[in-house]
């Protein structure tokens, strides 16, 4: 059950995050373990990010957690978001 | 204080506050003895290559104590450093070496691959391997009197250009020490101030961090990269550092008001909040008050050609209403008119063009004699030229200027100075378009996102994937449009040109999910 919610948390995340958020040519998406900084994140889409995650998963992100570590890659972010379920 | 130039400002300091820390980043610190004496080694090295007095050095750091001695080193040498930002692409990094004829980088890393016809100095002295006796503790000081830069100028600060080139702006010795010694006496800075450095070295404003730090003797705080995009981190940093002075875009602030839990910070030391580049939000400007109500609020206002030009202190009647705040009222020595189409004073109380007049405005654009005239005119008071903003502004009743728009294409995006010319022509470069408009929407915090009108030409598909990669290397981040919007044709104007206005009526719809946190 954890492993599947954690598998449509991946698809859903990967989908928002190259089909809508990020400058990201849809024929070359970054793989999951890919520094999202270098794919053009930065203060204003990580912003829209985190609203994302909060209203669409439904899963609250603390602002004192959010650090580079976290937000590094698609793999570091399912990780934390599936933490804070 | 017996002070004449930018290098006899930090032989001032180390005189008097030799002891004091200068910079202190990250587990890093220099004091202002020691910058003085390492960035006197680094124009040694520098000289060595050919800096000098006429001659453009690219410095291209992200921030470090290395990247203040680099700085000082190149003044020290007289020759006029050009801030290169390492996001840039590789080919707008080289159209700044070219446009600025420079033969010599300076970097904390090798300039990319692509960037070609120079000396690369890489200053670390930061490698313990250097400090304990390595090569460069060889090097001797440059001795003798720091010689003057030519025509006085002291950085070329390249921001985005119409016409699909950016453009260098001259900075002068005199602009930035007229600048720093009215906001270190607005501020009342000493000392003891610890000011931190948030702006990127190629914004005219972290002149202000570092001029004015050095100008009395405090200590510079650069706000590591890494965390420039985390509120909370920024915020802590704040508490934590013991910062008395910040200084940067609105959005920088407004990031940390919605996500940075101010009120768990301790601010004690914090006294001036100031901020400029972009409109302040009231909304946000009144939640800052409220939650840093020990700090003074100050927008200072001035496009980088003429560097800070009129300053406004925020009052409690300013908090207690909605309105726009005012850009308030030109800095010491600094003369400003408010003109017409036709360049004549509209009559008190109309809006026009805000033309200024004074130490800080610029001397022209480097190599670019017809932008020059056509920006910088002569003063209407016959003495000197002004600049001419592209502001529309008007005069309140009582004396203070309100901010009212452009009179041209110019974007604001996160502090960033964007021409939509510029990006346009990134795109026209793509043989499958026909037309290209770039257009800005309005947001609650980041002032604009960019949206790109295109049409392609009849049996040349093309999406928005394609258009990405095609401008990725041609264009800054920063740059790139949020929103693509594919159309058969743009409208047009009766006279056949875009018709922009007609694209901006369209999606003058408000953001649909304002950036902020869930309740």
């Amino acid at each position: 059950m954890r492993e599947q919610m954690a598998t449509r948390t991946r698809e859903q995340l990967r989908d928002y995050l190259f089909g809508t958020l990020m400058p990201t040519d849809r024929g070359a998406w970054p793989a999951d373990e890919a520094s999202l900084f270098d794919h053009g994140m930065d203060s204003l889409r990580l912003m829209q990010m985190l609203v994302y995650v909060e209203e669409t998963l439904k899963v609250r992100l603390p602002d004192e957690e959010v650090t580079p570590e976290r937000i590094e890659s698609v793999n570091s972010l399912v990780e934390w978001i599936d933490s804070r379920r | 204080m017996n002070v004449d130039s930018l290098h006899s400002l930090l032989e001032n300091a180390a005189n008097k506050h030799g002891h004091r820390i200068a910079v202190e980043f990250s587990e890093s610190q220099i004091t202002y003895s020691e910058l003085l004496v390492r960035s006197s080694r680094c124009a040694t090295v520098l000289q060595e290559v050919g800096a000098g007095p006429g001659k453009r050095v690219a410095f291209c750091y992200r921030k470090s104590v290395d990247a203040i001695v680099t700085m000082f080193g190149i003044i020290r040498t007289g020759a006029a450093y050009v801030p290169i930002d390492p996001a840039w692409p590789a080919e707008r990094m080289q159209a700044v070496v070219d446009d600025a004829g420079i033969s010599i980088w300076t970097g904390s890393a090798n300039p990319p691959a692509g960037v070609t016809g120079i000396t690369t100095i890489l200053v670390d002295f930061e490698n313990p391997e250097l400090q304990a006796g390595g090569d460069r503790n060889r090097i001797g000081s440059m001795s003798g009197p720091a010689p003057s830069p030519e025509r006085g100028v002291a950085n070329i600060l390249y921001t985005s250009g119409s016409t699909g080139r950016p453009k260098g702006v001259e900075i002068t010795t005199k602009s930035l020490m007229h600048f720093s010694k009215w906001a270190a006496g607005f501020l009342e800075l000493t000392a003891e101030d610890r000011i931190a450095n948030h702006a990127p070295y190629n914004f005219d404003l972290s002149t202000f961090d570092i001029f004015a730090a050095v100008r009395v003797g405090a200590t510079m705080c650069p706000v590591p990269e890494s965390i420039k995009m985390f509120p909370y981190q920024m915020a802590k940093f704040i508490a934590d550092r013991r910062i008395t002075t910040w200084y940067s875009v609105p959005s920088a602030l407004i990031m940390m008001q919605l996500r940075g839990k101010l009120p768990e910070h301790d601010y004690s030391r914090l006294r001036h909040v100031i901020f400029a580049g972009e409109v302040m939000p009231k909304s946000a400007l009144q939640s800052l008050a409220r939650e840093l109500p020990q700090a003074s609020l100050a927008n200072l206002y001035g496009p980088t050609e003429t560097n800070v030009c009129t300053c406004h202190a925020c009052t409690a009647a300013d908090l207690a209403d909605d309105g726009p705040l005012p850009i308030g009222r030109p800095i010491d020595d600094t003369l400003i008119w408010i003109v017409d189409a036709n360049g004549r004073p509209v009559a008190r109380g109309e809006a026009g063009e805000l033309w200024v007049a004074g130490p800080t405005v610029t001397t022209g654009y480097f190599g670019d004699a017809d932008l020059t005239s056509s920006r910088c005119v002569p003063a209407p008071n016959g003495v000197g030229h002004c600049y001419r903003t592209g502001d529309r502004v008007r005069l309140r009743p009582d004396g203070v200027l309100m901010f009212e728009g452009r009179i041209d294409r110019m974007i604001k995006c996160r502090g960033h100075r964007i021409e939509p010319g510029e990006i346009e022509a990134a795109l026209h470069r793509h043989p499958a378009v026909k037309q290209a408009a770039v257009i800005p929407l309005a947001d609650p915090v980041f002032g604009s996102r960019l949206k790109a009108c295109i049409a392609a030409r009849e049996g040349m598909p093309l999406g928005e994937p394609e258009l990405i990669a095609f401008c990725k290397p041609l264009i800054p981040a920063y740059m790139m449009p949020d929103i693509w919007h594919f159309m058969d044709a743009l409208p047009q104007t009766d006279r056949g040109k875009i018709d922009l206005q007609s694209l901006v009526r369209d999606n003058s719809r408000p953001s649909a999910s304002p950036p902020g946190p869930t309740p």
